[in-house]
């Protein structure tokens, strides 16, 4: 029965999209070792970007600029030029704050969590993920640090003896937020930087010009590529991933705590720290998406960031959202199941009150739009899944807004409710950080392996010995 | 066929040692049969190069698991500790204070800087630990002499064996490596005695920069040394400069430019026309020594007058004279021998004090004594006096013989824990 | 289920496998009756009697269901990625989740319990009490014994509907090998996780939580889901190892590689649960709230609170340094070690979650305090509580009871088919599988 069986099944012909008799190759067309190298190093190599580089610089420059002369006059002027007032004191910059922190969230997880789930679709698109983790991160940390006004006495911060013989109050969320928040920049870095590597010893042994052959040497730290390193390097990637997968868990619960754990009913529940991570990956891959799509077009890589890359990554957008449309569902259905008035009101406040519109401009854009990606030619069209990922970028956004507006804005003594609107500067300080996030990642799109080169060959078919021989792994050896 | 590179004629040759040999090969398979064959004619000291990490090649080769993951261990308890030492030293130790009611060392709101301290030095030591174990990072390596292996982060693989493996032999070993399949010929690698060394604009950078690091500190401590009449530079105003008037300076709105004005002849402002002189100098003639005995008449002494001096007391002067007056409050506590320069009170039930008239006393309140400040800023003039009254009833409460207490009073204070 | 897997020899041909199920269902069907009459007695036989009794039925309850959901979630979280890793352990899984039908049988008593008894083991059963707290009252239109039954009803047809259709496809896979039954599969999966979350949560809310009417917590359905996932990862290794040592399983069909991989998630899973329980704890001790502080009041305080802190060694501590290492999850001996110490783990958390809970509300209703001061009996019970150490035999001996019936279903379900999906499009990505 079953061999007949077997000659039967082995003759279903099927798309070969989702066979599961075989895996489709990662790398599209074809294609050997020198041809990836090339073409991925020809980004950086070729005399002059695309002309869209250009045209993304002439609008993001200004922008950076914008913002670096806000937060002049912000430091010069004090914080009143934003529209934080009572009741709404904490406003636009930690909304700002939270929704960068979230859109750092996607390259350490599909550099992290996607390694260890041995996700190999995950290598050429961890790099630039990676870059994205880090510059959210510098916009992100903008905010905290600008808003506390007298920026110079931000070492308050950090245990420093000092002659106030005063230390900084531990038991605060706040301060768990600088722990979490520099942690998870330093360690993002150090993955960032440790996996380019081998990559900027491709740079420098392909550099044409001696300052190219210096820089990116430096950089490469004399990188030989031994068997012997390349072993120790990968224990410490994977040693990393495992530390960095636990960590994206940490950094957006500890963000959460800064709400979770006051008592303003909105703000205190118990599902906010797997819910704010959820809403970060989904916001986080959504920038990815955004970014990637254009990106790959523009560079030629459209046969390493290959349309399955981007279909996987929209299924995890729509897996997230509806995991933050969980959270949302429950908050509703605890509050009221609570019994308490407080709980109640806040939720009705905030769906009906004066904010509804943010609350309702959240829910559609963050639970109905990825909802689309339940289909596949939506999944799979470049300019639908880029219109969605805005929309989703958008509603996370808003989420952060209602969250922390529309419980502010109504508390517990009526005579003191007021309505939030963002000044001037408000405004321009939101758009100056998407312009310091866009020129960040212009440039390392320009100067930096955008791709990693020496990943994606481990993953092609070539990469993969065809016997093993008597080879115990470690048997006998000293280890070194 | 590369009989000149290592022919022992040749006198510039001579400062180049030998590194070893490097064979070429095109793909995976074959470079993993070349390293099991290396492996098993017993070399030691030798490597493979490869564009990207080769699975199985750890066996091919026959070493074994790093031991990286220890030393991340250890780095992640180090985290740990000192995390928990940290947060429990300062903020429940060195500088306790309460907070919403939270204990001052609790384990939940310690846990986040826990986890986050052990993830942070684990992470830097795997880092720098993968690195140090792995020699890296170094200016040059003999291997970059060849000018083939530049492919070795592109699509070649190599094989190099050095030249102070116990078995190596420059013919023999060339022989093992050219029967395994090389992509090209098998050629000695010679190192650069020069080129791994410091560059010398590297040596003079690293020479003039530490100086030039060294020109901002020298700055700030001579300026830390020395003083100058002139206005500081000032790059945020830091709300320093206020829109208000200053006291002695110039105001063009009267016409004679005065900034404080002077009173309008023959009145007094409200609340400050003092006509008790008892009452608001707690003396009772001009005399530097006539100091009142009584208190004055709009004070009432009663037990309100008492209850209201022992609240202010215990607010205003308990701090740095103690509850009981004897100059043992909490800022004197903690100042004593701290600052060597810190004078502590007087006991308030010194023998002058006992015999003082209350309007002096009243007078040390209003104006301060020695290192005492003054309090007439905090304190109203009725609330100096019931002061006045609680310190004195407090000096007689210190000095009561216990055989007067009737046996109630004294089974109560007899009770008080001391 | 995992006392006895060191007695039997292995059979060395993996075919004929029905003789060694049989066996294991026989042995089930032993400890169940044993572990049930048992429980039954000693709990009767206890202080709080029948409701005493009930209350460990609830945690005998919970911790099978648990074991079942975490199999059907698995199940449908392999489809739903499209893993390779895991084809040869998917039949087990989704012969534990079809103990489904089992399942809604044992939750009868659970039922009978609310329409029968004046103090049901859930006290908002209780309808004349559930008016008289105004709190309870609040919520009532949620908490009432019809509408419970609906839901239950609903949550049955899910997961006995998608463990059916799981396993059933699999099988049929078994016989044509057609790949396309893997794409039917994989295409239901996606809607099969959002009935599965929601089901789960909502049962995890009416099963545990609501044991106190008055507590809530919107993170308690992923707390309950991570100790599902846990307790079946512990129960796939245990159950693999034993049917492989006895020869039901063919060697090479379950690997190392296999187990590593199973280790590291029933690892990762520890570590998630440690991570909701702490979420959950740190933000209710942080605000300090009281209409949510008294559900770890009681946890926290007296007797109960020696059993708490040793909740976070056992459930946390212990297991997450003995399993942070590679060596431990390929070792033959120490993998099926921890995972029998995380199913006692996964109990003790139960028993964390029911008992102070029970015992709490024991006396509710009860004519002295008429109406409304439920609190304050709750409060007179738990002054009661703190004395004496909560633990009942029966609270060990009934999980042991269902579990055994549990095993004896699985092993009857299990000895007419293949242990490993046998034409599995994957299976041979799976035979291959090597960790880095």
């Amino acid at each position: 029965m079953t061999s007949s069986a077997m000659g039967n099944a082995s003759a279903i012909v099927i798309d070969p999209d989702i066979d599961p008799r075989q895996r489709k190759s990662l790398v599209e067309g074809d294609h050997d070792f020198t041809s990836i190298t090339a073409s991925i190093a020809n980004v950086a190599e070729r005399p002059k970007p695309p002309k869209a580089w250009y045209v993304a610089m002439a609008i993001s420059l200004p922008l950076t600029l914008t913002l670096f002369g806000i937060i002049g006059y912000l430091i010069f002027k004090g914080v009143g030029i934003w529209g934080n007032r009572q009741p709404v004191s904490w406003a636009w910059p930690i909304v700002n704050f939270v929704f960068w922190v979230g859109i750092a969230h996607a390259g350490t997880l599909i550099s992290a969590i996607l390694f260890l789930f041995r996700q190999k679709w995950r290598t050429s698109i961890n790099r630039a993920a990676e870059a994205m983790t880090i510059f959210a991160v510098v916009c992100a940390g903008t905010f905290p640090a600008i808003h506390v006004g007298r920026i110079w006495m931000e070492w308050f911060l950090a245990p420093v003896p000092n002659d106030l013989e005063m230390w900084p109050q531990f038991r605060s969320p706040l301060l768990w937020d600088v722990f979490a928040v520099s942690t998870y920049a330093t360690v993002s870095l150090l993955f960032w930087y440790m996996g380019m590597v081998p990559d900027l010893a491709t740079f420098r042994d392909r550099a044409t010009t001696k300052i190219k052959k210096v820089a990116y040497g430096i950089f490469a730290l004399g990188w030989r590529g031994s068997s012997r390193q390349w072993h120790r390097y990968e224990r410490a990637y994977l040693l990393l991933a495992a530390l960095a997968m636990p960590l994206v868990l940490s950094v957006h619960s500890v963000v959460s705590f800064d709400f979770a754990v006051s008592i303003l009913p909105g703000w205190h529940t118990t599902i906010f720290p797997p819910y704010f991570v959820a809403g970060a990956i989904f916001s986080g891959f959504a920038m990815v998406v955004t970014l990637m799509v254009p990106a790959r077009a523009l560079f030629g890589l459209k046969h390493v960031i290959t349309m399955r890359h981007l279909e996987n990554m929209n299924k995890v957008i729509v897996a997230t959202g509806t995991m933050v449309g969980y959270a949302y569902a429950m908050e509703f259905f605890i509050a009221w199941y609570s019994g308490s008035t407080y709980e109640q009101f806040a939720f009705i406040n905030r769906a009906f009150g004066p904010y509804a519109w943010a609350y309702w401009i959240m829910v559609s854009c963050n639970v109905i739009a990825p909802q689309f990606f339940w289909f596949k030619k939506i999944r799979t069209n470049p300019l639908a899944m880029v219109v969605v990922c805005i929309f989703v970028n958008i509603g996370m956004w808003f989420e952060r807004f209602v969250i922390t507006i529309s419980t502010l804005n109504r508390d517990f003594l009526p005579s003191a409710w007021g309505y939030f609107s963002p000044t001037l500067f408000d405004i321009l300080t939101l758009c100056g950080s998407f312009g310091l996030f866009m020129t960040l990642f212009l440039l390392f799109c320009r100067y930096l392996p955008m791709v990693a080169i020496a990943e994606v060959k481990s993953v092609m078919p070539q990469a993969h010995p065809h016997h093993h021989g008597d080879d115990a792994h470690g048997a006998g050896t000293h280890s070194h | 066929m590369h009989a000149k590179a290592h022919s022992p004629a040749a006198p510039a040759e001579r400062a180049r040692p030998l590194y070893g040999v490097i064979a070429e090969y095109k793909d995976v398979d074959s470079l993993m049969a070349a390293a099991r064959k290396v492996r098993d004619a017993g070399y030691t000291r030798w490597d493979t190069h490869t564009p990207f990490p080769v699975h199985g090649i750890e066996g091919a080769m026959g070493f074994g698991m790093t031991r990286l993951p220890w030393f991340v261990l250890c780095c992640g308890l180090t985290g740990l500790s000192i995390a928990v030492l940290l947060q429990w030293w300062t903020n429940a130790v060195d500088y306790p204070f309460l907070i919403s009611g939270k204990p001052l060392f609790a384990l939940p709101p310690a846990v986040p800087i826990m986890f986050e301290l052990t993830v942070l030095f684990s992470a830097l030591g795997t880092f720098f630990g993968m690195w140090g174990l792995n020699g890296l990072p170094l200016l040059h390596h003999p291997l970059f002499e060849h000018e083939a292996f530049k492919r070795v982060t592109d699509d070649r693989f190599f094989l190099a064996i050095e030249s102070q493996d116990p078995k190596f032999g420059l013919e023999s070993t060339k022989a093992l490596l050219a029967s395994t399949g090389v992509c090209a010929d098998v050629v000695p690698v010679y190192g650069n005695g020069d080129k791994g060394a410091l560059p010398n604009w590297m040596k003079n950078f690293a020479i003039v920069m530490p100086i030039l690091l060294l020109v901002p500190l020298a700055w700030i401590v001579t300026a830390r040394h020395s003083t100058s009449p002139k206005t500081r530079l000032q790059l945020i105003p830091d709300m320093d400069q206020q829109l208000k008037f200053r006291n002695q300076t110039r105001n063009a709105f009267f016409a004679d430019q005065r900034n404080e004005r002077p009173r309008i002849e023959g009145t007094i402002p409200r609340g400050l026309l003092r006509e008790d002189q008892q009452l608001h100098t707690g003396k009772t003639g001009p005399g530097e020594n006539d100091w009142a005995t009584q208190f004055p008449a709009s004070i009432a002494v009663n037990e309100a007058l008492l209850k209201r001096g022992q609240e202010r007391f215990n607010i205003t002067c308990a701090a740095c004279h103690g509850q009981t007056g004897v100059g043992d409050g909490l800022v004197s506590q903690r100042a004593t021998g701290k600052y060597p320069s810190w004078i502590p009170p007087i006991s308030l039930h010194a023998e002058n004090l006992l015999v003082q008239p209350v309007g002096q006393t009243f007078n040390t309140i209003r104006n301060g004594i020695r290192t005492m400040p003054a309090y007439s800023q905090q304190l109203t003039v009725e609330d100096s006096w019931a002061i006045v009254a609680y310190v004195k009833a407090l000096q007689k409460s210190q000095a009561f013989p216990v055989d007067k207490l009737s046996p109630e009073e004294r089974q109560k204070v007899a009770s008080v824990p001391r | 289920m995992n006392e006895h897997h060191s007695s039997t020899a292995p059979l060395g041909s993996s075919g004929g496998h029905a003789p060694i199920l049989d066996r294991l269902a026989q042995r089930g069907l032993l400890l169940g009756g044993a572990g049930l009459i048992g429980g039954l007695g000693l709990g009767l036989l206890s202080e709080g009697g029948f409701q005493r009794f009930m209350g460990s039925y609830v945690i005998a309850y919970a911790f099978v269901l648990a074991i079942a959901l975490g199999a059907l979630g698995f199940v449908i979280i392999q489809h739903l990625t499209r893993a390779g890793w895991s084809v040869t352990n998917r039949r087990i899984a989704e012969l534990i989740a079809s103990t489904m039908p089992l399942l809604a049988l044992l939750f009868l008593p659970i039922v009978l319990n609310h329409f029968v008894s004046a103090h049901p083991v859930h006290p908002w059963a209780n309808s004349e009490f559930a008016h008289s707290d105004p709190l309870i009252a609040k919520k009532a239109s949620y908490l009432n014994t019809g509408f419970f039954l609906v839901r239950w009803a609903i949550y049955f047809a899910v997961w006995v509907g998608l463990s059916r259709f799981f396993l059933g496809t699999s099988l049929k896979q078994d016989e044509s090998g057609d790949p396309r039954l893997t794409i039917k599969m994989e295409k239901m999966a996606a809607p099969s996780v959002l009935l599965f979350g929601l089901s789960l949560s909502f049962a995890a809310f009416d099963l545990l939580m609501s044991l106190d009417p008055h507590w809530f917590s919107t993170i308690f359905g992923v707390y309950y889901f991570a100790g599902c996932m846990m307790s079946f990862f512990a129960t796939c290794i245990l159950l693999g190892k034993w049917l492989q040592k006895s020869g039901a399983i063919g060697a090479g069909e379950i690997t190392t590689e296999h187990r590593h991989d199973l280790g590291k998630f029933m690892f990762g899973f520890v570590v998630f649960w440690s991570y909701i329980a702490f979420s959950q704890f740190m933000l209710i001790w942080y605000a300090n709230n009281p209409e949510e502080t008294g559900w770890y009041d009681v946890r926290q305080n007296g007797a109960m609170g020696y059993f708490s802190i040793a909740l976070i060694f056992i459930h946390f501590v212990i297991p997450f340094l003995g399993l942070l290492s590679r060596h431990v999850k390929r070792h033959p001996v120490g993998l099926p070690f921890w995972a029998c110490w995380l199913l006692f783990a996964q109990w003790l958390d139960l028993f964390f979650i029911v008992v102070p809970s029970v015992q709490q509300w024991m006396n509710h209703g009860h004519a002295d305090h008429g109406h409304g001061d439920a609190a304050h009996a709750a409060s007179h019970a738990a002054d009661h509580a703190h004395e004496v150490f909560p633990f009942a035999l029966s609270d060990l001996l009934t999980p042991i009871g269902l579990a055994g019936l549990a095993l004896f279903f699985f092993a009857r379900r299990a000895r007419a088919v293949a242990l490993t999906p046998k034409l599995d499009p994957r299976r041979q990505e799976s035979l291959s599988l090597q960790n880095i």
